[in-house]
């Protein structure tokens, strides 16, 4: 079924490449999201994966790796979205939503410590570069094999773990330096 | 089951699914859906190509790419140049070239693919001539004869009415034919170029920076490098860099936004405003096409836009908008070549073409010769002489005596020895309208070739440079497609004339953007057969299509078509069509 659908969609079978953006758009968001930090960098950055791979859909040679080659083009658009970050002219502030499981201010100091924890981690994970904040999503997250990680990302399997290291100790680094 | 080196971490993993929690937001899927149907059907779900054409045709993309760019560096650096080289005074800074430099200038040695530079004009806007697949046609320039063919890019606006003026930022994509970057709001004094601390017009206007392009490193690195873009709106991300234009080789501004971007928490600023002496652009792409390192400040004139409309993808769904400066190409630094006193003529009616004699220079032909022309009377073709034979001195001699700028640009090939160039004394008779005989004309003194074939390109003075030493058959002076294929002499690069069938062409290169590596400004592939099928030969087209896509001609949509063709071979299967030939007619 599902190769069925990328080999329609690399024909250019729009109504195929929908069906693959609807099975896959809130992996997608989650896993941006997750790298980006932010809801509305994290949609800009869904948006342009799915527009980039239309755009490019029939240069894909193995259909296999559709899911490996879309979270590359994935992350290069966040990587593009973390660059406008700094660019904008007006950040948007996202207001407390009671229904989306998010933390936000309370007056229960447990909740308080919480959030200043989850503060302190969001600062320092945006220290890290998109490609460590990817090997560690992807990984600790999302429980992806190595070897699927490797695909996303592109070096071999073994620079996969030693980027694992590497970006875990640039965390705990970060951490170190925004808990002082 | 992941056991892999790293294990979960679960306060790691409960961090992160924090992160990442919360509802899809509404409406994303829709406009997912709807900014999918805003990208334009070419460049998705093309066809794909026919197996028989697949192997030529990877191997021309690459290879013919290749042999292209060499050609196009070997013949834009000749170590024969004609005449001495001025640069107009004030250029580009503060002004302009006139739409008669332009002329002059595309009458001296090929521009390489992609320089750019600032033209003051008016375009006429036609839609029925310079056909193109890659690019619509924006119209010529008024007034240029052979015809300067505009074509419009992906920026916003497109020009609209019957002629337009103004001053108009051109990258050359091949034979008399350029790119539109945008039309120029020029400074709001005696120069054309803004400053780097300037105030920068808004709104997506395109206008011209005179400074600094220099770049600092982020804290991202890149899983693959930066795309360069479609050459006439490149793409703006410069993945680790951060690009910036200013009055001087250093911006301590950007670099003290740097260091705050690279914090946290990330602090906000006006991406279109003043940092200090400088202002964060947006050049990988250009920096890409017009080959600039990054690591190192270059100074120039700049063509600009204010990027205003929308996000990297430039997507009209974007409610919030991505406000950048968008750097889209560097002018190049352009010499023209000095016109010679000796031979300008100008254009004279081919009915006053005295007959001369060939191949002799000097004694007089029995039957005029007339240029093979298309029917709009532009000059599309190269030149063999009649009978499908190298063109004589004689012949020579007579065309440009009759109508120098027809000439003008135009290949030929000719038989070595080769003169630097030919001059007419007798402007007199010319100008009057009156026969001129072949004595007014003669080769002039010195030979840039010795015997041979020779390929060359004639400039508007009547000198010739030579594009390469044409490779001939043992018998006769044209291969035969079956010819090609089984020679085992024929090299990498050598020049042949081969008879042939052209047949439809694959648009390999209007993927992008990004445009695939080997492909040009407008690549294209085409496959030459002995017959109407398709085998034979791969050809990648380059700027051929151009020269033989004419009104009345056949364009690279139409039908196959028979002729003599003018290819530099990458093997035995695969070559690049420089120019489609046809003899001179007594």
């Amino acid at each position: 079924m599902e190769p069925a659908l990328v080999e329609n969609a690399r024909a250019g079978d729009r109504a195929a490449f929908d069906s693959l953006v609807r099975s896959r758009i809130d992996a997608m968001y989650r896993t941006s999201l997750a790298v980006l930090g932010d809801e509305a960098d994290a949609a800009d950055a869904v948006q342009e994966t799915f527009i980039s791979a239309w755009r490019h859909c029939s240069e894909l040679r193995d259909p296999d790796l559709f899911d490996a080659w879309l979270g590359r083009i994935n992350l290069n658009a966040c990587r593009a979205q973390l660059r406008h970050r700094g660019r904008q002219r007006v950040r948007e502030v996202r207001l407390p939503d009671p229904d989306d499981g998010r933390e936000t201010a309370s007056t229960d100091p447990a909740l308080d410590e919480r959030t200043a924890g989850a503060g302190v981690f969001d600062r320092a994970f945006a220290r890290l570069s998109v490609d460590d904040r990817a090997v560690l999503v992807l990984h600790h997250l999302e429980e992806r094999p190595v070897a699927e990680i490797a695909k996303v990302l592109g070096p071999p399997e073994g620079t996969i773990k030693s980027r694992l290291h590497r970006a875990r100790a640039a965390l705990e680094s970060a951490l170190a330096k925004e808990s002082r | 089951m992941n056991d892999e080196l790293v294990p979960i971490d679960s306060d790691l993993r409960s961090q992160l699914a924090r992160r990442s929690a919360g509802r899809l937001p509404e409406g994303l899927l829709v406009d997912v859906t709807y900014a999918l149907d805003a990208v334009p059907v070419s460049a998705a779900g093309l066809p794909r190509l026919r197996p028989v054409w697949r192997g030529p045709r990877l191997a021309a993309a690459g290879l013919g790419a290749a042999l292209l760019a060499v050609l196009v560096v070997a013949i834009a650096f000749p170590a024969l140049r004609g005449g001495p080289a001025a640069v107009p005074a004030g250029y580009p800074a503060n002004r302009a070239l006139t739409a008669s430099e332009l002329n002059s200038l595309l009458a001296g040695p090929p521009l390489a693919t992609n320089t750019a530079l600032v033209v003051s004009a008016t375009i006429d806007i036609r839609m029925d001539v310079c056909p193109m697949n890659r690019y619509p046609t924006v119209g010529v320039i008024h007034g240029i004869e052979p015809q300067i063919c505009v074509m419009q890019g992906g920026l916003p606006p497109l020009l609209t009415g019957t002629t337009t003026t103004g001053i108009f930022a051109l990258r050359y994509l091949g034979a008399r034919t350029f790119g539109l970057l945008g039309q120029v709001t020029p400074a709001p004094d005696s120069r054309i170029a803004l400053g780097a601390t300037d105030d920068w017009p808004l709104a997506g206007q395109t206008f011209l920076v005179n400074g600094w392009l220099g770049a600092d490193d982020l804290p991202v690195s890149c899983v693959s490098p930066p795309a360069a873009g479609d050459v006439l709106s490149p793409a703006g991300e410069d993945c680790a860099y951060d690009d910036w234009l200013s009055d001087a080789p250093t911006a301590e501004g950007i670099a003290a936004d740097h260091a705050a971007y690279a914090g946290s928490p990330q602090t906000s600023y006006d991406p279109l405003s003043l940092r200090g002496n400088a202002r964060h652009v947006e050049a990988g792409g250009m920096r890409i096409i017009d080959g600039l390192d990054p690591h190192t400040p270059v100074h120039g004139v700049f063509v600009v836009r204010s990027q205003a409309e929308a996000c990297s993808g430039a997507l009209a769904v974007d409610s919030r908008g991505c406000p950048a400066w968008r750097v889209l190409a560097r002018l190049a630094d352009l010499s023209l070549t000095a016109p010679s006193a000796v031979a300008t003529l100008p254009p004279g009616p081919t009915s006053t073409i005295e007959p001369v004699t060939t191949p002799a220079v000097h004694a007089p032909s029995p039957t005029p010769l007339a240029l093979p022309t298309s029917s709009d009377g532009a000059a599309p073709l190269g030149l063999l002489g009649s009978g499908n034979r190298p063109l004589t001195e004689g012949e020579f001699a007579s065309l440009w005596a009759a109508d120098p700028a027809h000439l003008s640009g135009r290949i030929a090939i000719v038989k070595g020895p080769v003169p630097t160039g030919f001059e007419c004394s007798d402007v007199g008779s010319v100008a009057s309208g009156s026969p001129i005989s072949a004595p007014g004309c003669h080769p002039l003194e010195g030979q840039i070739a010795p015997e041979g074939y020779w390929v060359v390109k004639i400039g508007a003075d009547g000198k010739f440079t030579i594009v390469g030493e044409l490779t001939v058959p043992s018998t006769g002076f044209v291969f035969t497609l079956d010819q090609v294929n089984a020679a085992t002499t024929l090299k990498r690069g050598d020049l042949a004339v081969v008879d042939g069938w052209l047949l439809e062409h694959v648009p390999t290169c209007d993927y992008g953007p990004p445009l695939p590596s080997a492909c040009g400004p407008f690549s294209e592939i085409a496959s030459m057969a002995t017959d109407n099928s398709p085998s034979g030969i791969g050809v990648q087209q380059g700027a051929y299509q151009q020269i033989i896509g004419v009104a009345g001609e056949w364009t690279i949509d139409g039908p196959p078509v028979h002729g003599l063709f003018l290819v530099q071979l990458t093997n035995t299967t695969v070559g690049t069509l420089v120019v489609r030939l046809e003899a001179v007619t007594p």
